[in-house]
């Protein structure tokens, strides 16, 4: 089992609910964040392209939740561990803070709380998946850009905001059968570095630069 | 860009140990060292202990030290099992001496000795090689602290035969194994520099946590303190590159018998030397700075 988030960079509007949402729920230190939004661009179209073919889009950043973690791979105490439905997760009561693993995260996604000491990042929202849930970045999301699943039973395992319209029984809407039709091609990582990134962009038509040149925050304002 | 003072301290003083256990285990193979031996043995113990506590101010919950060694593939794990791995050695050497009828080392402990501080300077290395993405994970940083460990042992060891007043110091190996160590050190940090960086890697290990390989760490784009961090390798790459090498062959011109005309010449090939491990540092922090301006 892999459990993974799927993120339709088509849909997402930068709205920061997802990152809101997530530090509401779990109490997340001010100044850190488990799921950060980064802006994308504006980056041309085209080679030598310049305004108005321009376009950028919003990335959410939060724990890839690796195949290969390395931050379980370093981890000196066996805080950092892999479980059974595929997540990364932190025992905090083995943890002793040395930092190995804010090293080894290619994606910065790891902080030292300074209260407690060890280190902290996002835990797919363990606590609401016990209970049949979803992460909390999932069920907030107003754009239904994000999807929850298992990678090893295929994207039709991917489901995500209920569905209060009826248009589904009630039940959690479908990523298969609400967003646009996409391709192998449209689904992108962020840089794998050996390291095997559980979650999936899609980004149609246009071109995946990752978060190359990524600003945090996602308003026009900055 | 944030300096971790213990880590640095914890590196600095481990290669220390290594060196000096690992110099004098050399000159009990070659039959030299005599009383020096045992305040050698004690102050590479004395330098161990300091390493190991540095390795635990390092850790942010102090009172679960002991897990540190749960996990023994790491490279965290290995790095700090080396240390107690070494103080044992450095225990097992100060009786071997102390119980010697000429006080001096005898030669089964000298191979001992030589074989804990390979083993040390790999295990302070496993920090940086530990499995990660950064710019550790290459034989490079292994060997760059083997050679730093021999350049730090062979100083040590000058000023441990200066202070015993110790005719019997063989004054040219002391300078020369210095001298060549500087110079594998800065030659290992240069190459380091200019390769790590076209493998996508960052440089300096001194720093915590600071890169951006892909694009999206929280400290991108942040060099605001990046001159003071400068500051700070400038001053490491003098001290170590400059200096020891040159204050070795002045030690090595004070002691009875050893060749002067030798001596000097080591002494400008070892300025020579200092100032290539100078420029070698002063590329790598370059390159840090350059891929932190990214």
């Amino acid at each position: 089992m892999q459990k993974a988030i799927f993120t339709d960079l088509n849909r997402c509007v930068g709205c920061l609910s997802c990152s809101v949402a997530c530090k509401a729920l779990n109490e997340v230190q001010i100044g850190n964040f488990w799921n950060r939004v980064v802006r994308v661009g504006p980056n041309p179209e085209y080679e030598g392209a310049d305004y108005p073919d321009v376009y950028m889009y919003f990335l959410p950043v939060t724990c890839q939740h690796c195949e290969n973690a390395p931050c379980v791979a370093v981890c000196p105490t066996g805080a950092s561990m892999k479980t059974e439905d595929g997540t990364v997760q932190i025992d905090h009561e083995q943890c002793i803070g040395c930092g190995a693993c804010l090293d080894a995260c290619p994606y910065g996604v790891r902080y030292i709380n300074i209260d407690t000491n060890v280190a902290e990042k996002c835990t797919f929202c363990s606590q609401n998946i016990k209970d049949d849930g979803v992460p909390q970045c999932v069920s907030q999301c107003s754009g239904n850009a994000r999807w929850v699943g298992d990678l090893d039973e295929g994207y039709d395992s991917f489901v995500g905001t209920y569905d209060t319209d009826g248009d589904y029984g009630g039940e959690r809407r479908r990523m298969m059968d609400f967003i646009e039709p996409f391709t192998e091609e449209d689904v992108h990582t962020l840089p794998d570095i050996g390291n095997g990134p559980s979650f999936r962009y899609i980004l149609r038509g246009h071109k995946w630069y990752g978060a190359e040149g990524g600003v945090e925050g996602a308003t026009m304002a900055m | 860009m944030t300096l971790s003072w213990p880590l640095i301290a914890y590196v600095m003083l481990g290669v220390a140990c290594a060196g000096t256990l690992g110099t004098q285990g050399v000159l009990a193979l070659r039959g030299r060292g005599g009383k020096v031996h045992l305040y050698s043995a004690i102050l590479a113990l004395v330098l161990c202990l300091g390493a190991m506590a540095a390795a635990v101010a390092r850790l942010g919950r102090v009172d679960r030290v002991f897990n540190v060694l749960a996990h023994l593939s790491s490279g965290i794990s290995q790095g700090y099992a080396v240390l107690i791995v070494f103080a044992a050695a450095a225990v097992v050497a100060i009786v071997a001496i102390h119980r010697d009828e000429d006080n001096s080392m005898p030669r089964w402990c000298g191979v001992m000795c030589v074989i804990v501080a390979l083993l040390t300077a790999y295990g302070i290395a496993a920090n940086l090689t530990a499995t990660g993405l950064h710019a550790g994970k290459t034989l490079l940083a292994t060997a760059y602290l083997v050679a730093a460990a021999l350049a730090a042992g062979f100083f040590v060891m000058s000023i441990m035969f200066t202070l015993c007043h110790d005719e019997s110091c063989p004054a040219p190996l002391l300078a020369l194994g210095s001298t060549i160590a500087s110079a594998a050190t800065g030659i290992l940090a240069y190459i380091f520099a200019t390769i790590a960086p076209t493998l996508g890697i960052r440089a300096t290990q001194i720093v915590k946590s600071d890169y951006g390989m892909v694009g999206i760490h929280p400290t991108q784009g942040i060099n605001a303190s990046v001159q003071n961090d400068q500051l700070v390798l400038w001053v490491l790459a003098l001290v170590v590159g400059a200096l020891v090498p040159l204050v070795i062959s002045l030690i090595a011109r004070k002691i009875k018998g050893a060749g002067s005309a030798g001596i000097n010449a080591l002494g400008v090939i070892a300025v020579l030397v200092a100032v290539a491990a100078t420029v070698s540092i002063a590329l790598f922090s370059g390159q840090a700075v350059q891929l932190l301006s990214r």
